[in-house]
């Protein structure tokens, strides 16, 4: 069985009367020992998504799902004591800045071991035994002293490796991480990628990653969501989906990779911006930015199509059109 | 700084411990940088010991009264004795030994005014901040509504109500102070709600009471301190003002307002009974307001260097 099931997942904010949904019939598993990358553009939903499914949104926004399931367990009916025994236990999360990821008040030592006293009930020795030994799993040389750091103390890299030990403390069967990199500078970027995904197949955990940087989910991922305003257009597997992007807005993206626009005089760009609360479009999101857009695509949304190892909400997917 | 420490790491190096400065280190570098502050401190620790050890210090007892010695000037003045260092008053008590005491009393009842507004004004504050909606909203309106009011009339008002005495002066002052904190706090604690790290938090699974008092309270208290400083001589003023005008502390009680209104009809006569109190209230509420500064500095993490 699937670690992680969310069957047809949306996110209303704002009043009942003019709501704004920011995630729009949301689809996706992930197995155990799977990572997933989920891309867009800012304001695509990528995080509320992930807030939704760990209960961060109460009192804010409207959730309604088919299937929301984590391990066996509804997330939907369960109790907000459940709850919270799974979030930070067997789900946990790495934010996207680590200066503010980090309380303020207390050292790194204390943060890493309330969370193992809290869920795994350590004490004395062996809670301090476990919060050193994590502290080297990520890599913190001298750890033992910086135990008694404050976070104003470490750098980004390293206060992002005390987020990813406070994250892995407990053996979590799910990791998310949301732009775990963006706050980064590029040397740091590649050792944080690289000790996340050795941290991964080390502890066999699901690890789910938000970000906006392609090159980062085509080296590590084995299965890719694109999501365009609030919705998914493209969901298919690596290498697959870098190769033959069936979506016009994957295929967008991918040529807005720098390094793709080499000798060219102008970065490729896709023109507009992701349609907000007022100005969505009534046929197909993309519509007013589609390079490839036809009569159909104004007038009517399309509906997510199965292709070649995923699916593609787009009325004429790029391979078709091909074949 | 980071390849040294990736390189640290590939040769596993116990020698590589880093020793971070204790906070209250690097608290005291962020306090004595502001050398008003240490003078205010010094000048408060002798008023402190002075309240402490008054019986010990203060040369006769506050209420005594020395018949044969009514208005006598300073020790400096023509006609002082040395036997009363700061003169005595209309009742022949020694003036230096009355502030010592009254010490006791101002430091006394500005401590727990404080402590009495910032309680609950910390609670109240916190849940406008993390109930916005419905509770937030009473919250903060009752406040605008205390806020609306003059400070010293509501403080009468409140000692009019409550009857005069200790007890109710220090409610009356509390009360009238109070919505400073709760705003205070509930703009500090939304500012802090927004960040990654009380949703980690909660990510972690962190309960309501957790989040209020152990995650987002400690990354408040930075302004809160220096208010509560700059309050507790507020309040040192509020007492005296009471004091003045006979709602505060009851004579013969030493207080230094008490003593300043009792003393008001001799002012043309022996202007040190008036003045010394006068200036003891002035000098403690400027060496507290100097030592907020100075926390202020060391305190917010705005002001902070980069570390």
């Amino acid at each position: 069985m699937s670690l992680l099931e969310i069957k047809n997942l949306s996110v209303e904010f704002g009043s009942e009367k003019n709501p704004f949904r920011a995630v729009e019939g949301l689809d996706l598993i992930v197995n155990q020992g799977e990572i997933v990358g989920i891309v867009g553009e800012s304001g695509s939903g990528k995080s509320v998504t992930m807030m939704a499914m760990m209960g961060l949104l109460e009192g804010q926004g409207r959730i309604v799902a088919d299937t929301l399931q984590f391990d066996g367990k509804n997330l939907l009916t369960i109790s907000a004591r459940e709850r919270r025994k799974i979030v930070g236990k067997d789900i946990a999360m790495i934010f996207q800045d680590p200066m503010t990821s980090l309380n303020p008040s207390y050292t790194v030592g204390y943060q890493i071991m309330e969370v193992l006293k809290i869920h795994q009930g350590l004490r004395g020795a062996a809670l301090k035994q476990r919060a050193l030994e994590l502290m080297e799993m990520v890599e913190i040389p001298a750890a033992a002293s910086r135990l008694n750091a404050y976070p104003h103390q470490l750098s980004g890299g390293m206060s992002q490796r005390v987020v990813i030990a406070m994250a892995i403390a407990c053996n979590p069967k799910l990791l998310i991480a949301d732009e775990p990199t963006t706050a980064l500078d590029v040397t740091i970027q590649a050792q944080i990628m690289e000790l996340l995904v050795n941290l991964q197949k080390s502890q066999n955990m699901a690890l789910i990653m938000i970000t906006h940087d392609l090159a980062v989910v085509a080296e590590v991922a084995h299965k890719v969501a694109v999501m365009y305003a609030g919705q998914v257009a493209e969901m298919a597997k690596v290498p697959g989906i870098f190769r033959t992007p069936t979506h016009p807005y994957t295929e967008a993206l991918l040529k807005s990779i720098p390094e793709h626009s080499k000798g060219a005089h102008r970065l490729s760009t896709l023109p507009g911006i992701v349609p907000g609360q007022y100005d969505r479009p009534s046929g197909c999101l993309l519509s007013p930015r589609c390079p490839y857009v036809q009569d159909k695509c104004k007038a009517q949304r399309p509906g997510l199509t199965a292709i070649d190892g995923g699916v593609v909400r787009c009325h004429y997917p790029i391979t078709a059109k091909e074949a | 700084m980071t390849n040294a420490n990736m390189q640290n790491a590939a040769v596993p190096a116990e020698d590589a411990a880093v020793n971070y400065p204790s906070p209250i280190k690097e608290f005291w570098q962020g306090f004595s940088y502001n050398k008003g502050a240490v003078a205010g401190l010094i000048f408060m620790i002798i008023v402190v010991l002075c309240a402490v050890l008054a019986p010990l210090v203060a040369p006769y007892s506050p209420i005594e009264q020395y018949r044969d010695h009514l208005l006598t000037p300073p020790a400096w003045l023509d006609g002082g004795s040395s036997a009363f260092l700061l003169g005595t008053d209309e009742l022949g008590r020694d003036i230096l030994s009355r502030l010592i005491y009254g010490a006791r009393l101002s430091l006394f009842i500005g401590l727990c005014s404080v402590l009495l507004a910032m309680v609950p004004g910390v609670v109240l504050g916190l849940l406008a901040a993390f109930f916005p909606k419905v509770l937030g909203g009473v919250i903060m309106r009752v406040m605008d509504i205390m806020m609306a009011l003059p400070s010293l009339l509501l403080a009468v008002a409140i000692m009019a109500i409550l009857g005069p005495g200790l007890l109710n002066a220090m409610i009356a002052i509390a009360t009238v102070s109070l919505p400073a904190y709760v705003r205070l706090t509930r703009a500090s604690a939304m500012t802090e709600l927004n960040r990654d790290y009380v949703t980690a938090s909660r990510v972690s699974g962190a309960g309501l009471l957790r989040l209020m008092f152990n995650t987002v309270l400690p990354n408040c208290m930075a302004p809160l301190i220096v208010h509560a400083t700059m309050s507790f001589s507020s309040a040192i003023l509020e007492i005296a003002a009471l004091g003045f005008l006979g709602l505060g502390v009851q004579p013969p009680t030493p207080e230094w307002g008490t003593m300043l209104a009792s003393a008001r009809d001799y002012i043309e006569r022996a202007w040190w009974v008036v003045s010394l109190p006068g200036l003891t209230i002035l000098l403690s509420v400027l060496a507290i307001n100097l030592m907020g500064d100075g926390l202020r500095d060391a305190l917010d993490p705005k002001l902070k260097r980069a570390a």
